[in-house]
């Protein structure tokens, strides 16, 4: 970690090295912010307990946001298209984002555990290839494809605290491995149509199921 | 004595330390009691980070709710490799930089603002007095995208690559936004 601005170079020698002074004056006062303590104006206890409590009525039934996010996905990309081809305006470049999986729960069954690494192994070099092609696309298509593989990683998470807090079942656990699935046969479709474009303005773009 | 002494300093952290794993062993066994004691013992170090983050107190109550409610969620996976703060801590961050997307995409304000939302800050605080600004409020004036570069980065001693993956920015973006949060911090605190 660098703190402060160090400074080279004679001409301006003096005023960097008062200002190298400050800097490190005001990076130790900034790192010790970080031992400080700031109770909250009201007791946050009993809301952090009725919700605990009430996720745990609520029990591991709550994947069904996956499937809600499979039937975004499907009604998304036809937006896609037409952000793609039927909006060229472009302003500010948008954050592309990463999602992950956490660390399955050890009980795991073998299916999902391989399902788990394939997603481990090919996700992250997926969305980078498909960040970097999206660099010539409109910003609105990249907003629409990180929106929904965001939805994805948000059912996945459920998914996977549903399987933590009770246990596998096998029903989430082939949910889950079919969602993961799903996510990578949907990014290499992206990855090969993008790279295609503009000539593949005629294909579909259905992701295989 | 002196072994009464010893066993009492030793106590000090090394009892806090066997608490802390106590507490959590039972609240992977889900008692929320146990968990409720890991709240009292962090809430104040994880508030303070999330009100400095995201600066609106109602924002910074929801995000800190939200933390614990995650950290139950996954408590599962923690194991105790780390210190628990800094789990939590991380549980934190992310959160925050979720909120910080939201809002982008909602179309507030953006780590694009740059200079023009730093000029206004540097202009709000000088118009306040001519006292001294306190360090924690002259943090909380800078625009959203600096001031959590700057509390990642000066404050939380997370690497500009760390920060880069959090915020879903460039390493480039983080370094540029940290110049600037610093140069205007010093204009605030001048």
């Amino acid at each position: 970690m660098s703190r402060g601005a160090g400074g080279t170079g004679s001409g301006e020698e003096n005023s960097l090295s008062t200002e190298y002074q400050l800097d490190e004056k005001l990076a130790r006062s900034l790192a010790g912010l970080r031992r400080r303590e700031r109770s909250p104006e009201s007791d946050l206890w009993p809301g952090i307990r009725e919700r605990i409590e009430s996720l745990e009525r609520s029990g591991p039934k709550r994947y069904w946001q996956a499937w809600a996010a499979v039937l975004v996905l499907s009604l998304g990309l036809g937006a896609v298209l037409w952000l793609a081809f039927g909006n060229q305006s472009s302003s500010a470049p948008v954050d592309f984002e990463v999602g992950a999986l956490a660390d399955l729960p050890p009980e795991s069954s073998a299916s999902l555990r391989e399902a788990f690494a394939r997603h481990r192994s090919e996700r992250a070099p997926l969305v980078q290839s498909l960040a970097r092609s999206l660099d010539d696309y409109p910003p609105e298509l990249r907003v629409e494809i990180e929106d929904n593989l965001r939805t994805i990683a948000n059912a996945m998470e459920q998914i996977e605290d549903s399987l933590r807090s009770a246990g596998p079942e096998g029903d989430e656990e082939q949910r889950l491995a079919a969602l993961i699935d799903f996510e990578l046969r949907l990014l290499r479709s992206l990855n090969d149509r993008l790279r295609g474009w503009p000539g593949a303005s005629s294909t579909s773009w259905e992701v295989s199921r | 004595m002196i072994l009464v002494a010893r066993s009492s300093s030793l106590h000090g952290q090394e009892g806090k330390e066997a608490d802390e794993a106590l507490w959590v062993a039972r609240a992977q066994d889900g008692d929320v009691d146990a968990f409720e004691l890991i709240y009292r013992s962090y809430v104040g170090q994880i508030h303070a980070l999330t009100r400095r983050m995201l600066v609106s107190r109602q924002d910074a109550e929801d995000v800190t709710q939200q933390v614990f409610v995650r950290a139950w969620q996954r408590l599962g996976s923690f194991r105790g490799e780390g210190p628990l703060g800094g789990w939590l801590r991380r549980i934190a961050f992310n959160l925050v930089a979720d909120r910080h997307r939201i809002r982008q995409r909602a179309g507030g304000r953006t780590e694009g603002e740059g200079l023009d939302g730093i000029h206004q800050a540097t202009a709000a605080a000088s118009r306040v007095s001519d006292v001294a600004v306190d360090l924690e409020r002259a943090v909380g004036r800078l625009p959203d995208g600096a001031r959590q570069v700057l509390v990642l980065h000066d404050v939380e001693g997370l690497s500009h690559r760390e920060i880069a993956e959090l915020l879903g920015v460039s390493v480039g973006t983080s370094k540029t936004q940290l110049f600037r949060a610093r140069r205007a911090l010093k204009e605030l605190l001048s």
